[in-house]
């Protein structure tokens, strides 16, 4: 009965593989999808969209990766990547639609902090360059060290750091003002 | 938030402000029914591409398999031609070669046209002669003369 064995053994490696997916979506699905929020500029279904699709690659690329911290450094490429094509594709989408204005999708009518408060952080963050907004990100919003998120960029860990220091930087400039829309919080 | 290692490098104003941004700018997390429903989602979304993706070497070698009969019906007296220059049958450089007689065949020849049997005998030029069997029999039945 070396068929039925075998059937049982694939049965089992299947099960196995979808315990482990099953696993690794669990740990990793709000952080994904927070991180895809923020990347495309607070679209909620284009952020669930990019997020499954990265799973789903995910999910075909499992077999390859034993270690699941070697799977999930594979997997944010893959979500940063994903991200950067949709904004891209939405440029050329808004470019041909003739509705271009420059600013990034309204986030206030989501979230439960202040609208306008968003609205104002997401302008400032579409104004950094894709690696800066990545980097800054992904290193102080999501907690990635500069070294992981060096390999997810496929960058040197010194061009982070220099991204890091341009965004914020930049979003010093950007957002100096928050002071008084926040009513003192950022003193 | 920012790892430890990173918060460090951060001057005072600026972990305000990547705090004030790291609470303002986020989305509302997935409620237990969003969650389920995302899950159901992405189960769908994989067994929809896992279709896709076994479906597509049998799409392909129907397609293979396709193009090759509509390949064969739609010219299969013109390949040999084709390669040979795209000439009609039988004017085709390969075809006129082929037609040529070899040296055996020649000389086989030059024999025949010597030959005094080439040109027949006395009954030379008798048409009934190279008739059939049965139209000679058919012909001695009915006496015809001449059969």
């Amino acid at each position: 009965m070396a068929v039925g064995v075998g059937v049982l053994e694939t049965d089992v490696a299947a099960a196995a593989r979808e315990e482990r997916f099953s696993a690794f979506v669990i740990s990793h699905r709000e952080r994904a999808r927070r991180l895809a929020w923020r990347l495309i500029g607070g679209d909620e279904t284009a952020a669930e969209d990019v997020t499954q699709e990265a799973f789903v690659k995910a999910y075909q690329a499992l077999g390859r990766f034993r270690e699941e911290a070697s799977l999930a450094t594979w997997f944010y490429r893959i979500l940063v990547r994903q991200a950067h094509n949709y904004r891209r594709w939405r440029a050329v989408r808004e470019l041909w639609s003739g509705v271009w204005e420059g600013d990034p999708p309204d986030p206030s009518s989501e979230g439960g902090s202040d609208p306008g408060l968003r609205r104002r952080i997401a302008r400032a963050l579409d104004r950094l360059s894709r690696r800066q907004r990545e980097a800054f990100l992904l290193v102080h919003l999501e907690g990635f060290t500069v070294q992981e998120c060096a390999e997810l960029l496929g960058k040197p860990t010194g061009t982070v750091k220099s991204h890091l220091h341009r965004a914020l930087s930049t979003l010093r400039q950007e957002l100096a003002d928050l002071h008084e829309l926040t009513g003192g919080v950022s003193s | 938030m920012t790892s430890d290692q990173e918060r460090k490098l951060l001057s005072p104003e600026e972990k305000t402000l990547v705090d004030l941004i790291a609470v303002h700018y986020t989305p509302i997390p997935l409620t237990a029914a969003q969650r389920v429903a995302f899950d159901q989602a992405l189960t769908e979304r994989i067994a929809r591409r896992t279709r896709v993706f076994f479906l597509r070497p049998a799409a392909a070698v129907v397609a293979t398999a396709c193009a090759a009969l509509l390949f064969w019906f739609a010219a299969p007296y013109q390949w040999p031609f084709l390669l040979d220059g795209g000439e009609q049958p039988g004017t085709g450089k390969v075809a006129r070669e082929d037609m040529l007689p070899s040296a055996g065949e020649a000389t086989l020849l030059t024999y025949a046209y010597d030959s005094p049997e080439f040109y027949g005998d006395e009954d030379n030029g008798d048409e009934e002669s190279f008739l059939p069997d049965e139209y000679e029999a058919l012909a001695v039945a009915f006496a015809i003369p001449g059969a």
